[in-house]
């Protein structure tokens, strides 16, 4: 133990010494905040240009509607067509949305089920998934008025049948009601558990990537080590126990990089409570040291160690939940130690797998050691 | 020494690396890509993958909501799929924790029949408070429109059973029924509702497209990361005794890195040769590589040579700039990664603010997509060519600047 303390303790201050790598370990803490201010102000999937023909009331509730409504759509209001349709000309915006003259008048028309007329004029490249999702948003807009309007003629024409009633009183009956607000509740099933974050769909990937930074971080002292080791600066050590200056070397930079990935993560809008964070992110570095350890044995060698890290990388982006929650493949990313710190923040069970994964990656890096320490 | 021998030195070493480095990277990409195939295969349905999936627990044996079910799977004039699976709350919760579903509608017992007879009640959707990625995001923007239209709807139904009982109105219930049946009119024929005009996309990438151009880029990035094992070994001692015997920095330099650019080109025409070849047997689905063939492949990256130039040179500055096998990795992932982020290798780039957008446009990634975008439309590269050639000098001149100053210094 004392050994790997002090191997430890020397990797450390030989990986300081670079500036190069303090630059880098001060730059993780500053970008991640950075990264999360600049995504969080006015990023969307689909930008919309909106214009009305004229000023129907509907027309100008529809947009205030869009307008004011918390989504990864943004709306941006023209005073005419042709500029709207520009907008999406120019690229400025995927599509335009314009509403049509006598929106009122047509929407009556449309509720009174006497016909169907177009409320809204819309131009667009093609139509993806993005665009047939924001129509829905579309028609949420105007519903509220279709609605009105299909209750307000049943009531004179199928309820009361000619009965005199002011718009008034329909209109007060109507409004008066709040229509079970919360007809449809959000729960999110671990709230009691883990404190909700700030991140939306561009920031949340960031703990991802920056959690690969901490594995590329250990497999490049991995790399580091093998390079050493084939210029024989570990010759007096007996090939069995090279794997203790492995441990201290891959232990001591994923320790540094987990650190600063662990500030920026305290002060950015990511962190969900220090006791979860910090035994995630210490199983973390245990699970990625093993894995770091394990690859050292198997690849024995700097340059093709090196050469593997894109595969590591790319399986890391495609089978972690940092993008996507890829369903295939499930074999592959048990193997990932990213896999598993991604999972943990927001499941508990995930540490208990990354103790067991610990478990198992040691006995088999001590296993390959053993063998390969063995033929030589 | 002359410069020509120092350049066939380099080479000898590069090509010395080059075997394992292609070998493990091909290695790489045939296994991926096999094993790609092999799960999409299993996955034959392949709206089963690409669908956000919703568990419904509870009441979903009532008529009302089984039709309103079928009436969502059915009318999805959006092409947006969302997969409702009945399940029990327990399968759900277990469901939902493996990430199996996005979310779960629970539906209490009696849902319907309270919101007709205007008893207060509510449906719960479940999530899951986790990595954040696309899927949920969308499924709650769905949520908020169906919110909206139920809380209409009930909003009407409550008024019209108000007005019933202040003007005594009799069969109240029926008209309820009515009223529902208006409702459903509505919700049928609401893409009549639109006029939709195609604005041309004649000049506008295909979302496989733009993808296939991101891989490139993404593999241009990390191959810089493949190629370290070339890279850590400096040895200023030798630069210097070069530069005694005429092969200057410049030279040096130079030298090092046209034989980085040469073997990255090289890789590219092997990768290109064997998509000529996967193209012409398999159909991609992609529209604009339809007609490729392994010689218009080839030409494809001829065509992005100064992408190319621009993203080695990039490349060649970081290692040139760093010390440090762990610092050079790192730097060149952090390097490759958020260039490729920002420029839209992963999600598309008008998912970014503007200002990230502006940013990632001059980029060296960002101008590369771009023409190689527009390489694969036919369309004029000029700007961007000229932006790239303008890099590839800038990040040239840094390395050779930084290599002068080492060697000063390591005289000193």
């Amino acid at each position: 133990m004392k050994k790997i303390l002090t191997w430890y303790y020397m990797f450390t201050k030989r990986l300081l010494r670079h500036y190069s790598f303090v630059v880098i370990l001060l730059m993780i803490p500053v970008l991640l905040p950075i990264a999360d201010s600049v995504m969080s102000k006015d990023s969307s999937v689909f930008k919309v240009a909106l214009s009305s023909q004229d000023e129907s009331e509907s027309a100008k509730k529809a947009i205030k509607r869009l307008c004011e409504s918390d989504s990864i759509i943004s709306y941006e209001v023209y005073d005419t067509e042709k500029e709207a349709e520009a907008a999406v000309r120019m690229q400025k915006a995927d599509a335009a949305w314009v509403f049509v003259e006598d929106l009122d008048a047509k929407i009556e028309l449309y509720a009174s089920g006497k016909g169907v007329e177009p409320l809204v004029k819309i131009f667009e490249f093609g139509t993806d998934i993005r665009a047939s999702l924001a129509r829905e948003k579309l028609f949420g807009s105007i519903f509220p008025d279709i609605s009105y309007s299909l209750y307000s003629g049943f009531v004179r024409n199928d309820v009361l049948k000619g009965k005199e009633v002011s718009e008034e009183e329909i209109k007060s009956v109507y409004e008066g009601d709040n229509g079970f607000a919360d007809i449809v509740k959000v729960e999110e099933l671990n709230a009691e558990t883990v404190k909700e974050t700030k991140t939306n769909h561009l920031t949340g990937p960031l703990r991802g990537l920056f959690s690969i930074i901490v594995v590329l971080c250990g497999l490049s002292a991995a790399m580091l080590f093998l390079s050493d080791k084939k210029e024989g600066k570990y010759d007096y050590i007996p090939g069995k126990r090279r794997i203790i200056p492995a441990f201290g070397l891959c232990f001591a930079a994923t320790v540094l990089c987990s650190l600063a990935v662990y500030v920026a993560l305290l002060v950015s809008g990511t962190y969900t409570g220090f006791v979860r964070e910090s035994i995630s992110m210490l199983m973390f570095i245990i699970c990625v040291t093993g894995f770091c350890l394990l690859m050292t044995v198997i690849f024995n060698s700097p340059s093709r160690l090196g050469a593997t890290l894109p595969f590591f990388i790319i399986l890391m982006i495609a089978l972690s939940p940092i993008f996507f929650n890829v369903k295939m493949l499930k074999c592959v990313s048990l193997l990932l130690p990213t896999y598993y710190y991604l999972h943990s923040i927001y499941d508990t069970a995930y540490i208990l797998y990354m103790i067991s994964y610990s478990l198992i990656i040691y006995t088999l890096t001590l296993a390959f050691n053993a063998l390969k320490s063995k033929k030589a | 020494m002359k410069k020509s021998s120092y350049f066939k030195l380099q080479l000898k070493r590069f090509f010395k690396h080059y075997p394992s480095i292609l070998f493990i990277v091909m290695l790489t990409f045939i296994a991926v890509g096999l094993t790609m195939a092999v799960a999409l295969k299993g996955n034959s349905d392949e709206e089963k993958t690409t669908k956000v999936k919703v568990g419904i627990v509870g009441s979903a044996e009532d008529n009302v909501i089984g039709l309103a079910i079928e009436a969502l799977k059915n009318m999805d004039s959006t092409r947006f799929s969302v997969d409702f699976i009945e399940m029990s709350e327990s399968n759900a919760q277990k469901a939902l924790k493996t990430r199996d579903i996005s979310g779960y509608v629970d539906i209490p017992d009696n849902f319907v029949k309270d919101v007709y007879y205007g008893r207060e009640t509510n449906a719960t959707y479940v999530t899951l408070n986790g990595p954040s990625s696309l899927g949920p995001v969308l499924v709650n923007e769905i949520t908020d429109v169906v919110k909206v239209i139920l809380g209409e709807a009930q909003k009407a139904t409550n008024g019209v059973l108000s007005i019933a009982d202040e003007y005594n109105i009799k069969n109240e219930w029926d008209r309820i029924e009515e009223l529902d049946l208006e409702y459903v009119k509505l919700l049928i024929s609401r893409s009549e509702l639109y006029e939709v005009s195609d604005t041309g996309t004649a000049n506008a990438i295909s979302l496989s497209g733009y993808y296939l151009c991101s891989a490139i880029m993404l593999m241009l990035l990390l191959w810089g990361i493949a190629c370290n094992s070339i890279f850590t070994k400096k040895n200023l001692a030798v630069s210097r005794v070069l530069s005694v015997r005429g092969v200057k920095a410049l030279s040096q330099t130079l030298s090092q890195y046209a034989c980085f650019f040469i073997f990255t080109f090289m890789t590219c025409i092997i990768f290109a040769v064997m998509f000529g070849i996967v193209v012409s047997n398999v159909t991609l689905g992609i529209k604009e590589v339809v007609d490729t063939t392994v010689l218009s492949a080839v030409i494809y990256i001829f065509k992005i040579i100064p992408v190319i130039m621009a993203i080695t040179a990039m490349q060649f500055f970081i290692y040139e700039a760093v010390d440090g096998i762990v610092d050079m990795v790192v730097i060149q992932f952090v390097v490759a990664l958020g260039l490729g982020y920002i420029s839209g290798c992963f999600y598309p780039n008008f998912f970014f603010p503007q200002g990230v957008q502006d940013f990632a446009a001059y980029s060296p990634s960002g101008l590369g997509l771009s023409y190689m975008r527009k390489t694969m439309l036919l369309d004029s590269v000029g700007f961007e060519g000229l932006m790239l050639c303008v890099y590839s000098v800038i990040f040239g001149a840094l390395s050779v600047l930084i290599r002068k100053r080492r060697m000063a210094g390591d005289r000193q």
